[in-house]
């Protein structure tokens, strides 16, 4: 109904009230509306969740648990930076590892670039060298964690197809669940899944839960994401404090603890050169 | 026949040790007089981490290491011995002060071939400091300084030595360092000119049977410079070094000389999809430009060209061909012969082609690795299949076998007898 219908001549005493009643009424119906006509798209989702932890930079150390079907563990403590590219996409990554023995001095710097494949180095202690290395391929092990490479960078939104297959909720917080298949064969090779089911939090875009099926269609991983913590209060980042991953198919599992971490510290690129990861 | 070790031993046993124990002492100082820095986080309170107690006290020292023991079907003396044991013990010194300079040492006390009595190996492969004064890093002392993008045919890779009698299991673990003051001038965060002094010459180590002997150049003038780009589409680098030849040049009297070489090189590599491009080349410019001394290398243009595939699921495979010109070739005497097949110059070009297919399984616990070398043009060739588990991450071990095969006119031909298989395990500390 509108005020000419009313036969109503407003003064501007009533043009104020029936503005306030009017956007009063908005709010409610707003409020009231079927939540479909407010719905995100499972795109928009997934653009959300992509960004959610993409922070300026970052330092941290991490606890990496990896327990095989008998239960015997190897442990790998890590320290690493990360800075994002003025893109707001592509991140630097430098991962050094500190523990065990073995791998202790190995450091890796791996360049993201959401336009091309991605750019990784390695240095070696035991070959004094750094090495550039093969990037194309995202679905072989993380260090040798249940996460793949594809699964630590993330998964290029505009890669893959999103479907919203539910809503529900995981430890008492209401979720979108969206299911992703590749666009294209190759993604589907690159990255080793075909499909892809995410629990993504309502209220903050985090993925808290996650399975992915192998090229083949057969359930391979699933992934837990808890202890979330909002890092960046402005920009509303938000970082995980345990990420766990068990390889269904193989009974093995990774559990990798966040001990520390900070944001927005101003990290120097000096962290992403070839030149830092030969420093002993 | 009867083969004697001509053994040149430049630092002792003795000393090696005192060194490592020099080093752990004043570690032990620093760890007790400085706090954490920030560039290398301090390592967790012991009982959050993985290792023994005595494991994390040395970790916290910066110190680590390993005691080996293996089982070797052969040495790599070029003898008749077999069913070598061999058992060492490896440490490491890695340490950043608070004030920005880092320590680094690490050696070896190791002692082989326990059935006939053995005899002991010792080292320090290396023993620097470096630090970092704005766009310029600095390293001086003992240390390994490894050029080159190839897969290990690399011939621009010609500064410090390797030990071709150590009983290592792992490729690259018979380097070690020469004394040099190398400092890098970072141009930018992708470009760095380096330049190095060496002020003492350490030549590759080798056994030689009895009736020959060696002579080291006792010089401090060995320089090198390198031009390096790393970071952008293509990693590539220009270097020149001058000074002497590691492998050495055998007289017509049997003595292993090494002469001045000047080398001229360039590596890049750069990857494409799911493949990995790299070349490397170097001219090496000898004492005997014209080719007129037969017992002195002739210059040579030495280039390897390889392609790397990844092929998903943790497998990996390298084809690399490699040639080597000789300049101002001419058919080497009788005489000189030996000299030429040791020195990869019997004939003008020399042709080869390397493969190495690896693969890691069980979330990186297994690597297996096939690698094999031959030579197009002769017969000789290389077979090396590899296997390293992690049992835990204290316990690794290794084995392999190197067979080597090949006419008496080929290196593979003569390193025949150097044939092995090994078996290695090492308990991490």
């Amino acid at each position: 109904m509108s005020f000419t219908s009313m036969n109503i001549k407003p003064s501007a005493y009533s043009f104020n009230r029936l503005r306030m009643v009017s956007l009063r009424a908005g709010l409610i119906v707003a409020l009231t509306l079927p939540a479909a006509a407010w719905a995100l798209t499972a795109v928009e989702i997934m653009d959300k969740n992509f960004v959610v932890g993409k922070y300026a930079d970052s330092t941290s150390e991490t606890t990496m648990t990896l327990t095989n079907k008998s239960g015997q563990q190897r442990v790998r403590k890590t320290f690493g930076t990360s800075k994002l590219d003025a893109n707001g996409i592509d991140n630097k990554r430098m991962t050094r590892f500190l523990e065990p023995t073995d791998v202790k001095g190995t450091v890796s710097l791996l360049v993201e670039h959401s336009d091309k494949d991605d750019d990784i180095w390695i240095y070696l202690p035991s070959v004094k060298k750094v090495r550039r290395l093969i990037s194309s391929n995202k679905k072989d092990s993380f260090v040798g964690t249940d996460f793949s490479y594809g699964d630590v960078i993330g998964h290029k939104v505009k890669e893959w197809n999103h479907t919203i297959v539910k809503e529900e909720e995981v430890d008492g917080k209401p979720c979108y669940v969206i299911e992703s298949t590749p666009k294209d064969a190759t993604i589907k090779t690159n990255t080793g899944y075909s499909k892809r089911i995410g629990w993504i939090q309502k209220d903050n875009f985090v993925t808290v839960k996650a399975v992915s099926y192998d090229e083949a269609g057969e359930l391979l991983k699933e992934a837990k994401y808890s202890h979330w913590k909002e890092v960046d209060t402005v920009k509303h980042k938000w970082q995980a404090g345990i990420l766990e991953a068990k390889n269904l198919q193989t009974g093995h599992s990774t559990v990798i603890a966040i001990d520390q971490f900070k944001v927005n510290n101003g990290v120097k690129d000096d962290f992403f050169t070839t030149r830092y990861m030969e420093q002993q | 026949m009867s083969m004697t070790v001509f053994s040149k031993p430049r630092v002792s046993g003795a000393f090696c040790i005192s060194w490592l124990v020099l080093f752990a002492a004043t570690s032990l100082k620093v760890a007790v007089a400085q706090e954490a820095n920030d560039m290398a986080p301090p390592v967790r309170d012991a009982a959050s981490s993985s290792g023994s107690v005595v494991s994390n006290k040395l970790h916290s020292l910066g110190l680590t290491g390993s005691l080996r023991g293996g089982y070797w079907s052969s040495n790599r003396l070029y003898d008749d011995v077999s069913n070598v044991g061999t058992g060492s013990t490896w440490l490491k010194l890695d340490k950043k002060l608070d004030n920005g300079i880092g320590l680094f040492a690490e050696g070896f006390a190791s002692r082989e071939d326990f059935r006939t009595g053995g005899h002991s190996r010792n080292r320090i492969r290396e023993a620097y400091v470096e630090t970092r004064s704005g766009a310029f890093d600095i390293r001086v002392g003992k240390q390994i300084i490894a050029w080159g993008r190839t897969d290990r045919l690399n011939p621009t890779d010609n500064l410090t030595p390797r030990d071709a009698r150590l009983m290592a299991a792992d490729i690259d673990e018979d380097r070690f360092g020469s004394m040099a003051s190398k400092v890098s001038w970072n141009m930018d965060s992708f470009t760095s000119l380096t330049g190095v002094w060496l002020p003492e010459f350490q030549p590759n180590r080798v056994f030689l049977r009895s009736g020959f002997s060696e002579t080291i150049p006792n010089s401090n003038r060995q320089w090198a410079v390198k031009l390096d780009q790393s970071g952008k589409d293509i990693d590539w680098s220009v270097s020149y070094f001058d000074g002497y030849d590691l492998n050495g040049d055998l007289s017509a009297a049997r003595v292993l000389q090494h002469y001045r070489t000047q080398v001229i090189g360039v590596d890049a590599a750069t990857t494409r999809g799911a493949y990995r491009f790299a070349v490397e080349s170097a001219y090496t410019r000898t004492e005997d430009s014209a080719g007129t001394n037969e017992f002195i290398k002739n210059p040579f243009l030495y280039t390897v060209f390889g392609v790397e595939r990844d092929f998903g699921n943790n497998t990996s495979g390298i084809v690399q061909i490699f040639n080597r010109t000789v300049t101002n070739y001419s058919q080497p005497s009788s005489a000189a012969r030996f000299h030429a097949i040791l020195t990869n110059q019997l004939d003008r070009t020399q042709n080869g082609i390397s493969v190495r297919i690896a693969k890691k399984w069980w979330n990186e616990t297994l690597e297996t690795e096939l690698s094999g070398l031959s030579l197009i043009d002769r017969n000789g060739y290389s077979v090396r299949p590899r296997m390293t588990y992690l049992w835990s991450d204290q316990v690794k071990i290794l084995s392999g076998y190197e067979y080597y095969q090949g006419s008496s006119d080929t290196l593979y031909g003569l390193l025949h007898k150097n044939s092995l298989l090994f078996i290695e395990m090492r308990y991490f500390y």
